[in-house]
Formats: structure tokens, sequence, C-alpha cells
């Protein structure tokens, strides 16, 4: 938050009044309808947002977490038109703010519009802009921290089981006063309160954790988690699906039969071969036991002839 | 002296199912020699290396992807981030510490019975899950259920692969192996859809269906026909030969086939690999999870910073195939010990250089460089295991060499998170799974040295020899002649093969033979 020194309030007057009767000059020779004045600010601003432009639009977030004097200025580089005077307007949230339009003057090759908006609550939030008449606008995004990670994909869980949906604010953003849970759509949000047989709630600082219990299938939808500060809520919306056991059981049946037809499969193919082997193995085996009597004559005369053993 | 008429056993090499047969110790492994005459070699073998690449996506990559639950476990039960991560932890230590109950039973049952077992169980443990009411049962149903099934399912799978091949091990294991790289690229999105459409309890359900698909895996896993004969041992003192002997009862069958199964424990080669690995899994499981807040806090933004963990993943699926294929040429078999080393050297230097690194530039390729020496050694355990002990121990000694892995998986992301709070850079992390790297791979050079000395110099002196003559009841003979070690072994070890009958046998002593 940027507090303005004294002598640049007394600049910043001068300068308008300057304008305004620069404007009013104007408004004799060109236009008849008399412009109003900008309001000149009875409270100093507590914070100040500038946006620098050129021939492109620019957008900006302000994070904003209790009520404050937002002091919102708009620089527009003068193109090679070098009109000394060009007229600007703030609408807010695409609507034109009534009294709000000004002649802006020429200075140092800037047009310089300011304007100081007093946020108090909620319903203040919302996207403000400044715009030229050659069509260059800013606008400014006022709204309460958002949070970082948002889950795209749904929490499952399962009927008569329990859920955990989790929240966090990060480190970086600054600390929630509090923390609500809702349930419902966009329009239409529900709170919950703790119920001991069905919804939880446990926050720390930075999280928070809702444990629904005992789900049924009405259960499902989307749940929003809210952090709460001063100006207001960052919803963050986390979807939960409700399913029965049956179905991760098919594709586990599926695969267990897949692998009990594997097995037979090639044990009876084992059996076959086996089957097959002894067939011609019964053939072979005579063959050789006489090939081997043979041998083993032969051995035994030898050994019994040539070696002296001692028993 | 006994003249001898050294009779050699059918088939022209060392008998199969011979596993006392490098009974000089000091000897070194032939890595040339085909420990088993009976390995397929392919046909039915890629069938296996397709089950095993298939179990590893349903193990390793569905523990990775169990993280992903963990933002929603904290939301729905309100538990802070430590709380839940314990479940990642008791899955993976469960996994590993429970290997070689996974091994045990892949010996007595086989090893398709034992993974389709685990299938069962951890799908069972995933399904149980979908229906949690909190944190605690959680823990015991996917930390304790599912981590349990999947240990039963681990070892055997790849123990498997092993006996299918010899020729080409390497490459079948860079294969099966490269599952949990590719697995994790696969299915994190998958599951991430999962998550989104039926939240975590039916994401767990359908899981549970997935990781059934390990029994198909097992079904895939053909036993190889062993010889129908029962395998006993016999241990005859050299002092008193030529004692008659007749095996009694049941339970000294039981308590010899066990002695039989871990046997290869006390062998010093192994001892070293164990000693090894617990470096090795000390220093592998922190540098892949704080790579990434690594990156962030140097500055680099986060889609960057998971681009250089796609990076990580995709090059140690090249590392696993490619070092896999690589070793398995007939002139770097000899020097796969070596390789592995290398591996691991070349990991440990880079994650010492991480540090040093300070931009997105110079962190992607050496992320790069690093996945692709991880997924080499990790293709390359179970083939050095296999080296070391042979292929018919190869089921045990994997259950063991899982277990070794446990134990720092527990231990290092605690110490690791402690050196990071307490000095408050990531540098001393990074160190230290370095020099437990290097660390891991200097052992074994020492080892390797050591052992060339001393068969230097066991070539002036040879051992003893001594020679087991079983006489069938049916006439026939086998002879067997080994030597012993000069370290005061007395025992001589053979193992007879026993068609359900009695058997007479003779034992002799020979003098060392000239060379």
């Amino acid at each position: 938050m940027e507090n303005m020194p004294a002598s640049w309030k007394l600049l910043l007057m001068l300068l308008l009044v300057l304008t305004a009767s620069c404007g009013r000059v104007h408004a004799e020779t060109l236009a008849p309808s008399p412009k109003p004045l900008a309001s000149v600010p009875a409270l100093s601003a507590d914070m100040r947002k500038v946006a620098v432009l050129k021939s492109q639009n620019s957008t900006q977030n302000v994070q904003l977490l209790n009520p404050v004097n937002l002091s919102l200025e708009c620089s527009l580089t003068a193109d090679h038109n070098n009109l000394p005077n060009i007229s600007a307007f703030w609408s807010q949230d695409g609507r034109e703010i009534p009294d709000s339009r000004l002649t802006v003057a020429l200075e140092n090759q800037q047009y310089h519009l300011q304007r100081l908006f007093y946020i108090s609550g909620e319903e203040m939030l919302g996207s403000y802009s400044c715009v030229f008449e050659n069509g260059v606008r800013a606008d400014f995004i006022l709204a309460t921290p958002p949070f970082g990670e948002v889950r795209d994909k749904p929490v499952v869980s399962y009927v008569r089981d329990f859920v955990v949906l989790p929240c966090k604010m990060e480190e970086a953003k600054p600390k929630p006063l509090s923390w609500r849970w809702f349930r419902g759509n966009k329009t239409h949000k529900e709170q919950i309160s703790e119920q001991p047989e069905r919804f939880q709630i446990h926050s720390e600082e930075r999280k928070s954790k809702l444990k629904v219990i005992n789900l049924t299938h009405e259960d499902a939808g989307v749940y929003y988690c809210g952090a709460v500060y001063a100006i207001g809520t960052t919803m963050n919306p986390i979807e939960l699906k409700v399913i029965t056991y049956q179905e991760p059981l098919k594709p586990f049946i599926g695969i267990l039969i897949e692998v009990v037809l594997l097995v037979a499969v090639i044990f009876l193919c084992e059996k076959r071969r086996s089957k097959k082997n002894t067939s011609k193995g019964n053939e072979e085996n005579v063959d050789q036991n006489n090939i081997k009597l043979q041998e083993e004559e032969k051995g035994a005369e030898e050994g019994s002839s040539m070696r002296q053993r001692k028993v | 002296m006994v003249v001898i008429k050294e009779q050699r056993p059918k088939g022209g090499r060392r008998a199969p199912e011979d596993p006392n047969a490098p009974e000089d110790p000091n000897a070194p492994e032939d890595p040339n020699a085909p420990e088993d005459p009976n390995a397929p070699e392919g046909g039915w073998g890629w069938m296996v290396v397709a089950g095993c690449f298939l179990a590893t996506i349903c193990i390793r990559a569905v523990t990775r992807c169990v993280s992903m639950f963990f933002v929603e476990f904290q939301t729905h039960f309100e538990k802070d981030y430590s709380t839940t991560a314990w479940i990642h932890s008791l899955i993976d230590s469960t996994t590993m510490l429970c290997a070689p109950l996974g091994s045990f039973l892949g010996n007595r049952l086989s090893c398709r019975a034992t993974v389709m077992l685990g299938g069962l169980l951890s799908s069972a443990g995933l399904v149980l899950s979908s229906f949690a009411s909190s944190v605690e049962f959680l823990y015991i149903s996917l930390g304790v259920i599912t981590g349990l099934g999947f240990a039963l399912s681990y070892t055997p799978a790849i123990a498997i692969v092993g006996k299918y091949f010899v020729e080409r091990k390497a490459l079948a294991y860079g294969i099966a192996l490269s599952g949990s790289g590719i697995g994790t690229f696969l299915l994190a999105p998958a599951v991430q859809l999962l998550i989104e459409h039926y939240s975590w309890r039916g994401a767990l359900l359908i899981l549970g269906g997935f990781v059934s698909n390990l029994c198909v895996c097992g079904a895939l896993m053909r036993p190889l026909k062993d010889t129908e004969v029962k395998k006993l041992v016999f241990n005859q003192e050299v002092v008193e030969p030529s004692i008659n002997t007749k095996l009694s009862s049941r339970c000294q069958n039981f308590c010899l086939k066990t002695r039989e199964d871990f046997g290869f424990i006390w062998k010093p080669s192994f001892l070293v690999l164990s000693v090894s690995f617990l470096f090795l899994a000390y220093g592998c499981s922190s540098p892949v999870v704080y790579l990434v807040p690594y990156a962030l806090s140097v500055g680099v933004d986060h889609q960057h910073a998971a681009f250089l963990m796609s990076t990580f993943g995709v090059s140690g699926i090249v590392g696993n195939i490619t070092f896999g294929w690589i070793t398995d040429r007939k002139r770097l078999r000899k020097y796969r010990m070596a390789c592995y080393m290398l591996a691991i050297g070349m990991e440990g230097l880079c994650c010492m250089i991480i540090p040093f690194l300070h931009s997105l530039p110079l962190l992607a390729p050496l992320s790069a460089l690093y996945g692709y020496f991880d997924g080499a050694y990790v293709a390359l355990i179970p083939v050095v295991t296999s080296d070391t002990v042979g292929s018919t121990y190869l089921t045990s000694a994997l259950g063991a060499v899982y277990f070794l892995h446990g134990i720092p998986y527990l231990l290092s992301p605690p110490i690791g998170g402690w050196l990071v709070d307490h000095t408050g850079t990531y540098t001393a992390t990074f160190f230290l799974s370095g020099a437990s790297f290097m660390l891991s791979s200097s052992l074994l050079a020492a080892a390797v040295f050591v052992r060339y000395v001393l068969m230097m110099c066991e070539r002036t002196n040879p051992p003893p020899v001594c020679e087991w003559v079983c006489e069938w009841v049916n006439g026939s003979v086998t002879v067997k002649r080994f030597e012993l070690s000069k370290k005061g072994r007395k025992r001589c070890t053979s193992i007879c093969h026993l068609p359900f009958t009695e058997l007479n046998w003779s034992f002799l002593l020979l003098d060392p033979p000239h060379r």
C-alpha cells in the first residue's frame, strides 16, 4: 500500500484543476455540454495500481483482503496524433460508471487518468476498466486471493464409505480468516453446517477438510470450499462422485477370468505334450535300457578284475 | 599302492547333480564348463524368460507403484507422510527378508507351485487392503501378506531361468529383469488412471487382479525333468575307510537334504560374495531416492527432474539387456566377475560425481550413465551367484542373496535421511553410497586375487585324492574321485544315486597322483 506524500497530493490537485479548466475551455469551443469535474478525494488512498498503456489493452489482477481505498490510474502514451485532449471514462463490470466521463489533457506525452474507489465489500469486487476515446482500455480485476491448484478431476468414493475433501491455501498467499464449506451450483450455494453424523469440518490456518460420512448417491455433486477474507470469500469447487463397488469389480473379475483361462490352456498344452512324449519315449527307453545293461556288465567285469577293494 | 582303473561316469563329464564336486574350494570355478548338461538353452526356455519378465513386472513394478497411493492414504486416513511411507518399506523388506522361505519352498515343492502360491497370496493381500479401514490394517494386508506373496514368487521365478540357460544365461536374465524398469514405465500412468477413475480402493482391487497374473507366470515355469532318483549325501571320515552303512530314518534324510540345500553358504567364495552384496545393497537404495530432490535443490525445475528419473529408468532397461548380451559372449564369459566388478565400480564413481554437478546438461548424461550401470549389475547378480554356487544350488543361493539385500534396504533410507537433515546437503549421502559400491567391488577384486595366489601355491603340492565306489544292487558300479583340500578337511563327500533300494558302498584313499 502506497501513501502519497503531501507534496504529490498538492501537485495532483493542481493538475486536476488545470485539466478541468482546460477542459472547460475546450468544452466551450468543441461541445456545448459541460463536463463534470473528477471528484477530489477526501480520504487518502491506501493502495495504488497503475496501468501504462500504449496501443494495446492491458489487464491486471488485484488481490484484496480487506476494505480499502483503492486508487486506479491509467497512463496512455500519446501516439502521432498528439491531440491536446482526449476523453475517457471508467466502467465497472462492463457498465459505464455514471458521472465518470472526463477529458484528459496531454502532458509529458501522456494522458493520465486516475480515480479513487472505496471497496467496502464483496459486491464491490469485480472488473474495473478505464476506457479511452481511441478504444484503448486497461482492466483491473479486483478479487480475493485465488486458489493455486484447482482440482479438475472429480474425487471418487464409494457408497457407505466416507470421503475427505481437502482444501489448501498455499504459503505464498495470505492466510484466510476462516473457512466455510458450501454445496450447490454456481448460482445457489448452501452452506454446510457441522452435523456429527454426516459432515465434519476440520480447519487449520491454511488447510481445511470436509469429511462426508456414510455416502449415498445423493451426496454426489459440487462442493465449494470457501476461504473467508474480510472483504469476501474465494471459492474452490471440488466435484464428488459416488460409485458402488460393482464398478471396479467388473474389470477385476475380467482379469481373474483371463488368468484362469491362461493357466488352464497352459496346463492342457503341457499334458498333451507329455502324453505325446511318453508314447514316443516308451519306445526309446526300451532300446536305451538294453544299451545301458550291456555297458554296465562290461564295467563291472573290468572293475572287479582290475581293482582290489578294501572291504 | 592300489592300481586303479579310472572309470568315468556315464556321459563323459561330471555327473549333473553333483553339487559337492567343487569340493576343493580353492580351485577356480570354470565358467566355461556347462554346469547342467540338461539345460535346454532355448525352446521353452524363452517362455520361462517371458514368465519371469511378467513376474518381475508384477512384483518390482507394483511395489514401486504402491508409493503413488500415499497421497490418497494421507488424505483419507489423515496421517502424515512418514506413517504412510512405512508401507513401502514394509513391502520391500518383507519381499527381501522372506526370500529364503521362497527358495526353501521352491526346492521342496517346485518353482511352479511356489510362484503360483505366491501369486495367490499377494493377490489376496491387495484385495484385502482395498477394504482397509485404517493404516495399521494396510501395514498387515499390504506390508506383510502381499510382501510375503511377492517373496514366495520372486526367488523361484528368477532361479528357474538359470536352470534353463547356461550359454545365454546373462542375456536371459537381462531380458527377464528388465521387467522392473519397463513395468514401472507402463504401470505408473495406468495406476494413476485407475486411481482417478475408481479411487484408491478400486485401484487396489484391480491391481490385485493384475498381480494374480503371477499364477500364469508360475504355470509357464515347467520344471526340468530331474532324474527319478533321490539324492543323498554321504559323509565319510578319511581316517576310517570302508564302512557299510544303511540309511535309517526319514528324519535323517530331511536333515541331510536341508544341509545339502544350504551347504553352499560356507563356501568362502560365497561368503565373500555375500559381504559384497551387503555393501552393494546399502549403496543402491539411497541415490535413486535422493536424485530428484538433489536436482530440485540445485535449481532444476520439476519437469526436468522428472525427465532425469525417466532417463534413469530407460537407460536401466538398456543396461539390463545389453550388458547381459555382452557378458554372454564367449570371450567375456571368463571375465564375467570382472565385468560385474566394473559395473559396480562405475556405479560408485557416478554416485560420487553427482554432488559436483549443478546443472541439468551435466546431470542428464550422468543419470543416463548411472541408470545404465544400475541395470547392468542388477542383471548380473543372479548370473554371478549362479557362477559361484552352480545351478543346482541356485534357488537357495538366490534366497540368501535377496535376504542379504533386505537388511540394508531397511537401514539405508533412514540413515540417508538423517545425513541429509544433519548436514543440510545431499553430498554426504551420495558419497557414502558411492563408497559402499566401491568397497563392494574392491572386496570381490581382493578375493579373486587371493584365490589366484592360493591356486598358484597349490600347483606345487597336489592334494590327496579319495575315491568312492558305489555298488548297486543291480550290479552296476559308479566311481567318483575327489581331491581333498589341504586345509585339514578330512571329509570326502559324494552323491550316490539311490533307486529306493539299499546300497553297498566302499571307500578308498589313494596317494596323490603324479602330475
